[in-house]
């Protein structure tokens, strides 16, 4: 289990100052909505921080309106991924805040998954959580809890309660002896692509900790043999770890909520333009 | 490997053998290959008859090679209380549970997707009551791990301790997907006929 609180606490903590605007060729009302900001922690799913934006936005949209969705830059924005998943992925190193258009029409079901209450992003979450403790303790640690740790997980993301959410997730992190974790559950992400899982033993068979590169070479093969990785940023939680930290470490302290590791391969070029 | 799961490479020749079955029966199964994965994909129309359940549809059940001859069943209920549905089903490996899981999509005359909670009421009768409290445990959208696009998904987390109960309990080898699949199928108007139970 992760020892150094202090990381975590900081990852927690996390947030991204975030512009809301009506699509211009959406709004219905003589009078021209105001942007609407917020700052949202990087943890957590845009359906869980949005309600007020809701809210304010609806009024001035047709009566007859359709599901709420989000888009950057003509990019739909999934919001079954942590928000910091998103922004590291789209947003990285853009402008502050990040500002992301609000649609209420022309939801496009071919790409985004539909929200109709909190309890799809619940489902979408805890199903995520399970998997990934099937590759980490095949299944044994989520199984061995009841449906009230279950719970607590839940509503300490959802309310932000660091406490609560962490009395129980440290069993999903505990990773030494016969915890130790079998495979670190990651997803690689690069824009336009669609993401990397595989399964990854973060020991080599000689007991040696493998690293963030191994994981790299053996996700990416391509990118590793064509000696293109270097014109990518490796993001997660909005940082870049450097290349030789051992993923298993990464595992415990770099994990999202749902219990997976998150990391963005970001085009240099792109950044930087 | 742990009792009930499988290997991809156990999967891959399933899934082969299930097709090579299928091509005979002309069950309209194939296999298709993304992301460097290879999947089993059928897609078939189905009449339904508004509000009433999806058992009621399985002799109707048309290929979409036969849109044609749609027309031409006797017993076709009226039109106005009748919609053709089209279904598209893919069993696909995954590696954390390893075991297959069926991904499908249910759409409309429109080309539009069937949305989930009427997904969920047209599952049989005797499903109902399981999905009254496990819903959201049980069947929701998800992103197809090899195409990117939504999905409905019949959620993993428990096909390798059914499976395992399952193969514990025969005595003679059994074909593995065909014994899941008409387990988990006709929850989502998917039959499994008798053949792919036959030993090769």
């Amino acid at each position: 289990m992760a020892d150094d609180r202090e990381i975590l606490r900081e990852l927690w903590d996390g947030k991204i100052p975030v512009s809301f605007q009506l699509a211009q060729e959406e709004i219905y009302t003589v009078e021209q909505p105001d942007p609407f900001f917020l700052l949202v922690p990087r943890l957590t799913y845009f359906p869980l921080v949005t309600d007020k934006v809701y809210r304010h936005m609806v009024k001035h949209v047709d009566p007859d309106h359709g599901e709420m969705w989000l888009e950057f830059d003509n990019q739909p924005l999934k919001w079954h991924y942590p928000i910091g998943v998103l922004y590291d992925l789209y947003g990285y190193q853009s402008e502050l805040p990040w500002t992301l258009t609000v649609h209420f029409k022309n939801f496009p079901e071919d790409e985004l998954l539909h929200c109709p209450s909190k309890e799809a992003v619940e489902s979408h979450f805890m199903s995520v959580v399970k998997e990934a403790d099937a590759l980490k303790h095949r299944g044994q640690a989520i199984n061995n809890m009841q449906k009230k740790d279950h719970k607590a997980l839940w509503t300490g993301l959802m309310n932000d309660k660091f406490d609560q959410f962490w009395s129980v997730n440290k069993k999903l992190m505990e990773n030494s002896g016969e915890d130790a974790f079998k495979s670190v559950p990651f997803r690689i992400y690069q824009m336009d692509q669609i993401p990397v899982q595989k399964l990854f033993k973060p020991v080599d068979d000689n007991g040696e900790n493998l690293t963030l590169k191994n994981l790299l070479s053996i996700a990416l093969p391509d990118l590793e043999e064509k000696g293109i990785l270097s014109r990518y940023r490796v993001v997660t939680q909005g940082i870049e770890p450097p290349l030789d930290v051992p993923v298993g470490w990464m595992s415990e302290h770099l994990s999202y909520p749902d219990n997976f590791l998150h990391i963005c391969l970001v085009s240099r070029g792109h950044s930087e333009s | 490997m742990a009792a009930g799961s499988i290997s991809r490479d156990e999967f891959q020749s399933l899934v082969k053998k299930f097709v090579d079955i299928s091509n005979k029966i002309d069950d309209k199964w194939h296999l298709v290959t993304a992301s460097s994965s290879t999947y089993m994909l059928k897609k078939m129309l189905a009449t339904t008859v508004c509000c009433n359940r999806l058992e009621n549809i399985s002799n109707q059940m048309v290929s979409d090679m036969e849109i044609e001859s749609l027309e031409d069943v006797s017993c076709m209920p009226d039109v106005s209380e009748s919609k053709t549905l089209t279904y598209e089903y893919h069993v696909v490996y995954n590696e954390s549970y390893a075991v297959p899981v069926l991904y499908f999509n249910i759409f409309t005359n429109d080309g539009r997707l069937l949305p989930l909670d009427e997904v969920w009421s047209q599952c049989p009768t005797h499903y109902q009551t399981h999905l009254k409290d496990n819903k959201w445990s049980t069947l929701t959208q998800q992103e197809h791990p090899l195409l990117g696009r939504p999905f409905l998904q019949l959620h993993p987390c428990h096909t390798a301790d059914f499976m395992a109960q399952v193969i514990s309990k025969s005595s003679q080898k059994i074909n593995y997907l065909a014994c899941w699949l008409s387990t988990v199928g006709p929850m989502v108007g998917l039959n499994i006929p008798s053949d792919y139970m036959c030993k090769d």
